[in-house]
């Protein structure tokens, strides 16, 4: 279980997160839900420790992680996937895999490899030796998760998964993250693209200006049309 | 007014272009590590000339103890590795406390290394110039005398290339390689996936300052072994990073060549201002691309 409890975050001096809290049990989907710059991105890098809470904890399966090194928090399990993929350009599709693998060798209980990624990234499998930084968007957000994956994590971070892709990628890219679920991975995925992630999510958290505003299951959030209006523009 | 030495014979060309294809070797291995160590850690590392001199320094120390013909290749192995060494500690002791700061902090503290290590230099060498035999003594001539040079300048040439693609496969085709490519670009990203970068920092910087290291070492039978040569040749490996585009092994294997055989043909031609032949041709290659004559990661 990933817990975040009552963290407040700051980028220098801007206070950007104002006592978040919230959970992530094993084998869900969270998704969390919000308006650019609501704050969606420091929680993801405030879990990761990237940019540490200056206040509040993280636990992840019960033990503190709080401001450990970056590292440390992925060589547990927690995978990140960030919003503008970050995919090593001079590397081919193949090496960006392969230190991946390198990185997770021997952890977790999942068991991925390279022909298992191909068969649910049947694209990667053409491009595995183009260099990352010629790949289009929709593949390098295949190529983004399947690096997460290749270390085996227990939990995955996805921020914002479905911004830029064309609608008919972002409908592949749903149902490949639901199959994530199945093989047994617990997710946090932030979003503003509220359609398609609500068709994923178990649960949900709408935060804005750094602070939780509403949190329930996916039909609380659609019952509750206040919520919608005031925080999530659809 | 004669600035212009007599027309020299083609046989003098011949032997003089390989007089500066081996120093290229030497500048190539001061050049590489300072342009890895901007490539992989963004840090422009002033004290590379300074690990270049410890290792002449070095060299002729273990090659007086061991003694004999024996001395130098010993020297050889050894040498590179202690400087490596003490490359790992500057990096672990002081410089990864840096990599947040400003560059100028970096460069600062890098420049501090030098006067420091200068100084401990003339504790422990003294003030005197050093000098080592060659193992390798006498001449050899190729193609009928046409190609005339000291024996040792062998060792040089091969070992020049040598490095060039040990550096090349180690960054291709080794898994630690490949992390550094990845950690040239993103950091961040590397520590995400589980993998320490503080580590891949520390093995570039040890690495760029063994290659110094060999360099000194290597540079060591040929000349005097004196404090100031580190600085020396760091300005022209400077030039050489900068003409042969930040971070690029190849444009500093590129632009090496170039300097070496310009500089040594220079003497020919006008000897009193060979000085000023690297510097005109770095002039020219810049204006003609600002950015390096290969593919500069910045």
């Amino acid at each position: 279980m990933l817990e975040v409890k009552d963290i407040h975050t700051y980028y220098g001096l801007s206070h950007i997160l104002f006592g978040v809290t919230l959970e992530v049990r094993k084998g869900e989907i969270v998704c969390v839900l919000g308006r650019n710059g609501a704050g969606k991105t420091t929680i993801m890098r405030s879990i990761m420790s990237f940019t540490p809470p200056s206040q509040g904890k993280v636990y992840f399966n019960g033990k503190d992680i709080t401001r450990l090194p970056v590292f440390k928090i992925a060589k547990m399990g927690l995978a990140f996937v960030p919003d503008n993929r970050r995919i090593f350009p001079d590397l081919t599709v193949e090496e960006n895999l392969d230190i991946a693998a390198h990185a997770g060798r021997g952890r977790g209980r999942s068991n991925w490899n390279k022909e298992k990624i191909y068969e649910l990234f049947p694209p990667l499998r053409e491009l595995d030796c183009r260099q990352g930084g010629f790949c289009s968007g929709g593949e390098q957000q295949m190529l983004a998760v399947a690096r997460a994956l290749m270390g085996n994590p227990d939990y995955l971070l996805l921020d914002e998964p479905l911004e830029g892709l064309a609608p008919l990628v972002v409908r592949e890219l749903v149902v490949q993250i639901e199959r994530l679920r199945k093989e047994g991975l617990s997710i946090l995925i932030t979003e503003q693209n509220v359609r398609a992630a609500l068709k994923l999510a178990n649960r949900v958290y709408v935060i804005d200006r750094g602070e939780v505003r509403f949190q329930g299951t996916v039909k609380e959030l659609e019952e509750n049309e206040e919520i919608s209006r005031k925080y999530l523009l659809v | 007014m004669e600035f212009f030495a007599n027309l020299p014979e083609f046989s003098t060309v011949i032997s003089q272009i390989f007089v500066g294809l081996s120093r290229s070797m030497i500048l190539f291995m001061v050049a590489v590590g300072l342009t890895v160590s901007i490539g992989v850690l963004r840090v422009i590392n002033f004290a590379n000339g300074t690990f270049y001199m410890l290792g002449a320094f070095t060299a002729w120390s273990v090659a007086l103890w061991v003694g004999g013909t024996a001395g130098f290749w010993v020297a050889l192995l050894i040498a590179p590795l202690v400087v490596g060494l003490l490359g790992l500690a500057v990096e672990a002791g002081l410089l990864r406390r840096l990599y947040n700061r400003p560059r100028l902090m970096q460069l600062l503290l890098t420049y501090a290394v030098v006067l420091l290590f200068n100084d401990v230099t003339k504790l422990i060498w003294g003030v005197d110039f050093k000098s080592m035999r060659a193992p390798l003594s006498g001449y050899i001539t190729f193609f009928d005398g046409l190609l005339y040079m000291p024996s040792y300048n062998m060792l040089l040439l091969i070992s020049g290339p040598l490095v060039a693609a040990g550096l090349w496969y180690f960054i291709n085709h080794t898994m630690t390689g490949k992390i550094v490519r990845a950690t040239a670009t993103d950091r961040e990203m590397v520590d995400a996936l589980g993998l320490n970068s503080n580590k891949i920092f520390a093995i570039v910087f040890m690495l760029s300052c063994y290659l110094a290291g060999l360099g000194g070492a290597l540079i060591a039978p040929t000349t005097n072994i004196v404090v100031g040569m580190g600085m020396t040749i760091l300005i022209n490996a400077v030039l050489v990073v900068v003409v042969g585009g930040l971070g690029n092994i190849w444009g500093a294997f590129l632009a090496s060549l170039i300097f070496g055989v310009g500089e040594s043909l220079g003497l020919l031609i006008a000897p009193r201002f060979a000085i000023v032949f690297p510097f005109a041709i770095a002039t020219i290659l810049l204006i003609l691309k600002p950015t390096g004559i290969m593919k500069s990661v910045w």
